[in-house]
């Protein structure tokens, strides 16, 4: 037996203050309410087919976004006569807030073709290192290093002639719409560490009234380093690391056809333990990707 | 295979998708406040699923997306806030729900804005027009690590996010309409230009804004505007003469009466020059001069170019010099008020509008009528050149698969957030992919339209698992030595913590696990799933058996003789709590309605039970016992510590919400004491 069951009413989905006054259409109109009501919010349409009278049809541009507030006017022009505001306290509202209801969302800012092309000569051209870049210009490391390496491929197109003006308009209706990076203004926070797991938990520990307590202590607690060390750490210029291994290479005597190669490894980390089971015949078998970008089963 | 689109933006379920749809806009736009009441929390935690799922990764069944789901939420620590001591905003942790799914590359492709809806991006992928790290990656659910080069065929950027290219049809009938709008506008330029240039200043300043409102724009027409002004100011300078001023006294004079001309001289130049006139008409009215007669420019010009030494008398050349010193006096202050007036014309740099000229429209043009047919026919044949649009609309180069020239897809802002985690070369349709989106105080890397609310209660749903149980399994995986555990699990129900257990620990250590139950409906539900399970997994051991746990002699009947570890979930919701609504803390409906009250209500004598009857006689080394109040997590501890001192540590764990869900014991050096690294506060001894 099946059974359909609806416990409570279906409603459309809109906000309750907002209900536009749709005009009566003639009879041959057959659309619904909620479909005359988004004609009405897109506005009429000239003769190339542009809702130009919509706010929000045209891409913003001067790097000022204009992202959706839901005030019920969403037309130039025409100042809204049904008393359709829905919500108006929106004054604290960043300009960098995409959506009108998720404020922990926020676009980035876009670094310009300036900033990028001097990130790009300092590190090819000067030869200094990624993270003296990213001190100066208030840029995370890994966001510089991708930068020049963009850089390096929009220069080589440039040179072989790839970027046409077709791309180069859109690349340009792009970069108006973001609001520009100012690293004096808005840098970025290059102290940022991923969380350590072990001050995701709890800990109770009891201490004399007396007794100082602070982040050093707290540190302590959690058997981590304080975070100014952690810090001094971060601001040291490190040295590219080299992963080294012991290679044995055996010797080939002539007629052999074989040369023995031993690489220093501890069982365990490579290969599979005799005995140990393996997903190798399951449904949800887990999938990796070769260098070829092929998939392949990892197990 | 990804699920079907069916209705993806209906307006009238008005679910926001990860798409740049008009309709979706829309749906954004009216897109209600989230409300809660009337709702269980069941009711709100499957409603906060369906709205999340809409827009993180729809296209994905419901099970793959469980199979991706990762409870950690990766986020960051800043350092500097904390030394400052500042006050921190609130970490969204929640918002990482669906991070897990943002490091596929379908989800990269479109965060980057190279497609305009993930299920765009997974058709660019799947026909081979996006490359990772220079190698063809044809499977949209590529997971992307930190520094991988991602790339998308310009062409099909362009078409994404460009507009849509018309029909030849539709273009015909666009240019048509556009070429009589057109000429009706110069037409009535030419017939009323002073109108029409009213009329389009009265136009709003921020309608029809795709090309004409920046500041860039605006200085633009200003300078063009002075430089016309400048223009006209030279050629009027060029055209002031001493023959053209002598002519035109003279001219004066001869149709008016001498008073007329005075007057006329005086309202147009002012005093001084009306004199200097006068001085002029009178000087050579005086000697009865011919050129009063005769007063053409020709005229005036030859006697002024007239040399001192050609003239007849001495009184003659006197006469011409005096004039020429009044001509040349008048020229150069005439020359002077036109450079003044000419710059008090000019606009400033900050001036809003540019006033109307009567040159206004007089270089526009008819345009020529459009043959439908002969275009329809062939398209080339079209010769559309209008100010704004040379070809035919939108198809300038048929050949392309957008609208040519490239022009950007309606509502394009609102959807376009530019990532924190990807860096994009819009230039090349390149992209880096810097690292997995991750949240810190005040903000989310993760995009996404929906309140905070809707994700703390679709984790809820997501990770509803025994997660517990999951935590076990990982730490014995991680830190148990011995060879061979053998686990008993009191009131089990349906048996789902041995197998999940089992089905976890299977592997490494040889596992025996046993579940019983007092309820013999719940054992056959329990056999149930063993069969089930024992499908899948070929060495399956859990034993389900039958015996109540208040019972003295319960290890005669369920036969056990020995175990390293007890895990229970218990009846623990107090005999109050059950009919008290949830709102206080109660018991769901849903619950109250669906499960059978005796698994249901209970209190601190199922623990002390557990304790007497199956972890001491059983020898255990350790206990994982689910709970739900604080004080059932007391008792735990004071009836061991009563007895066996020292012996035990007790530790409690809560769960992602911040209840209380476990109390933990192990015995102090036995195997099992890494159980302690489960437990977020442990008792004092």
């Amino acid at each position: 037996m099946s059974l359909t069951q609806v416990r409570y009413r279906r409603m459309p989905a809109l906000p309750l203050r907002y209900r536009p006054v749709v005009p009566e259409s003639d009879k041959k109109d057959h659309s619904t309410v909620l479909q005359k009501q988004m004609k009405q919010w897109l506005g009429p349409r000239n003769i190339r087919g542009e809702y130009y009278r919509n706010k929000y049809y045209y891409p913003p541009r001067e790097h000022r976004p204009n992202y959706v507030v839901p005030d019920g006017k969403s037309l130039v022009g025409i100042e809204e006569e049904n008393g359709n505001e829905f919500r108006t306290s929106l004054s604290s509202r960043d300009q960098l807030q995409p959506f009108p209801q998720n404020p922990f969302c926020k676009t980035a800012y876009i670094v310009s073709h300036e900033t990028k092309d001097a990130i790009y000569q300092e590190i090819e051209a000067k030869g200094t290192h990624v993270q003296e870049t990213s001190v100066k210009y208030g840029l995370k490391i890994n966001r510089v290093e991708a930068i020049a390496k963009l850089q390096a491929i929009e220069k080589s197109w440039a040179a072989e002639g790839k970027i046409n003006s077709e791309i180069s308009s859109f690349a340009k209706t792009m970069y108006e719409m973001f609001p520009l990076y100012n690293a004096a203004h808005q840098p970025e926070n290059l102290t940022e560490i991923p969380i350590p797991s072990k001050t995701l938990q709890q800990r109770f520990i009891s201490i004399a009234e007396s007794e100082p307590f602070g982040p050093i202590e707290a540190a302590a607690t959690f058997e981590l380093e304080p975070a100014s060390e952690t810090l001094e750490k971060l601001a040291a210029i490190k040295k590219g690391k080299t992963a080294s291994r012991e290679v044995i290479i055996g010797q080939q005597n002539q007629g052999e056809r074989t040369a023995f190669k031993f690489i220093k490894a501890k069982s365990g980390d490579v290969g599979f333990r005799y005995g140990a089971s393996r997903r190798d015949r399951k449904k949800d078998r887990a999938v990796g990707f070769d260098k070829a970008g092929k998939m392949v089963y990892v197990q | 295979m990804p699920r079907r689109a069916e209705n993806s933006f209906s307006l009238f379920k008005g679910r926001v998708r990860a798409s740049m749809n008009k309709y979706n806009v829309f749906n954004l736009y009216k897109k209600p406040d989230v409300r809660y009441n009337g709702k269980s929390l069941y009711q709100q935690k499957w409603y906060a699923k369906q709205e999340t799922r809409a827009y993180h990764g729809d296209h994905l069944t419901e099970g793959r997306w469980m199979q991706l789901f990762q409870k950690k939420a990766d986020s960051v620590a800043q350092l500097d806030a904390s030394l400052k001591g500042t006050r921190e905003e609130p970490t969204p942790y929640s918002l990482q729900t669906y991070a897990a799914l943002e490091k596929r590359l379908e989800f990269a492709v479109f965060r980057a804005m190279f497609a305009s809806s993930v299920r765009q991006a997974r058709e660019f992928i799947r026909s081979g027009h996006v490359k990772v790290n220079g190698t063809v990656v044809r499977h949209p659910s590529f997971p992307l690590q930190s520094g991988d080069l991602f790339s998308v065929t310009p062409e099909k950027v362009l078409m994404a996010m460009g507009r849509a290219k018309p029909s030849l049809d539709k273009a015909i009938k666009t240019d048509v309409a556009q070429v009589v709008a057109w000429n009706r506008f110069v037409a009535n330029v030419k017939e009323n230009p002073h109108a029409m240039w009213e009329l389009a200043q009265a136009k709003p300043k921020a309608l029809n804004s795709a090309k004409s409102s920046t500041e860039e724009d605006r200085k633009a027409s200003i300078r063009s505007f002075n430089e016309n002004v400048e223009k006209q100011m030279l050629q009027d300078q060029k055209a002031v003469t001493r023959e053209s001023v002598l002519s035109s006294i003279l001219k004066a004079a001869s149709t008016e009466t001498e008073e007329e001309a005075i007057m006329k001289a005086l309202e147009l130049k002012g005093k001084k020059y009306a004199s200097k006139y006068i001085d002029v008409y009178t000087k050579l009215m005086a000697v009865g001069h011919p050129l009063l007669k005769a007063n053409s420019i020709e005229d005036c010009k030859k006697y002024i170019s007239t040399k001192s030494n050609e003239f007849e008398n001495e009184s003659e050349v006197k006469l011409a010099a005096s004039i020429k010193k009044i001509l040349n006096e008048l020229v150069s202050d005439k020359t002077e008020q036109i450079r003044i007036s000419a710059n008090s014309s000019k606009l400033s740099e900050s001036s809003k509008f540019i006033p109307f000229t009567s040159d206004y429209g007089k270089n526009l043009q008819f345009h020529q009528k459009l043959d439908k047919e002969a275009i329809a026919e062939d398209e080339s044949t079209a010769k559309v050149n209008l100010p704004w649009q040379k070809g035919l609309f939108g198809r300038q180069d048929p050949s392309k698969p957008y609208f040519t020239p490239w022009t950007p897809r309606p509502f394009i802002g609102v959807f376009a957030v530019l990532p924190h985690h990807i860096e994009v070369s819009f230039e090349t349709c390149h992209a880096v992919y810097l690292q997995d989106p991750v949240a810190r105080p005040g903000h989310s890397e993760v995009i996404s339209p929906l309140p905070e609310s809707l994700y703390q209660r679709a984790y809820m749903y997501y990770g509803r698992k025994e997660e517990w149980v999951l935590e076990v399994a990982e730490i014995l995986k991680q830190h148990y030595e011995g060879s061979t555990l053998t686990v008993v699990d009191a009131c089990t129900g349906t048996g789902c913590i041995p197998l999940l257990l089992e089905q976890e620990l299977g592997g490494n250590t040889q596992v025996q696990t046993f579940g019983f139950d007092a309820s013999s409906d719940a054992l056959k539900v329990a056999l149930e799933n063993v069969t089930l399970v024992g499908r899948q997994f070929e060495n399956c051991t859990t034993t389900i058996l039958q015996g109540d746990l208040l019972d003295k002699m319960l290890l005669h009947s369920i036969n056990i003789t020995d175990a390293n570890l007890i895990t229970a979930n218990p009846p623990y919701i107090p005999e109050n709590d059950y009919k008290l609504p949830v709102l206080l803390n109660g018991v769901e409906k849903s619950a109250r309605m669906y499960e059978p009250r005796m698994a249901l209500v209970g209190d601190t004598d199922f623990y002390s039970a557990l304790i007497n009857n199956l972890v001491r006689p059983l020898g255990a080394c350790g206990f994982v016992f689910e709970l739900g109040y604080d004080h059932q997590a007391d008792h735990v501890n004071e009836y061991l510590q009563e007895k066996s001192k020292r012996i035990w540590g007790v530790g409690r764990r809560y769960d992602s919400a911040g209840n209380i869900r476990c109390v933990i014991g192990w015995k102090v050096g036995s195997n099992l004491e890494c159980l302690s690294k489960l437990c977020q506060s442990i008792y004092d001894k």
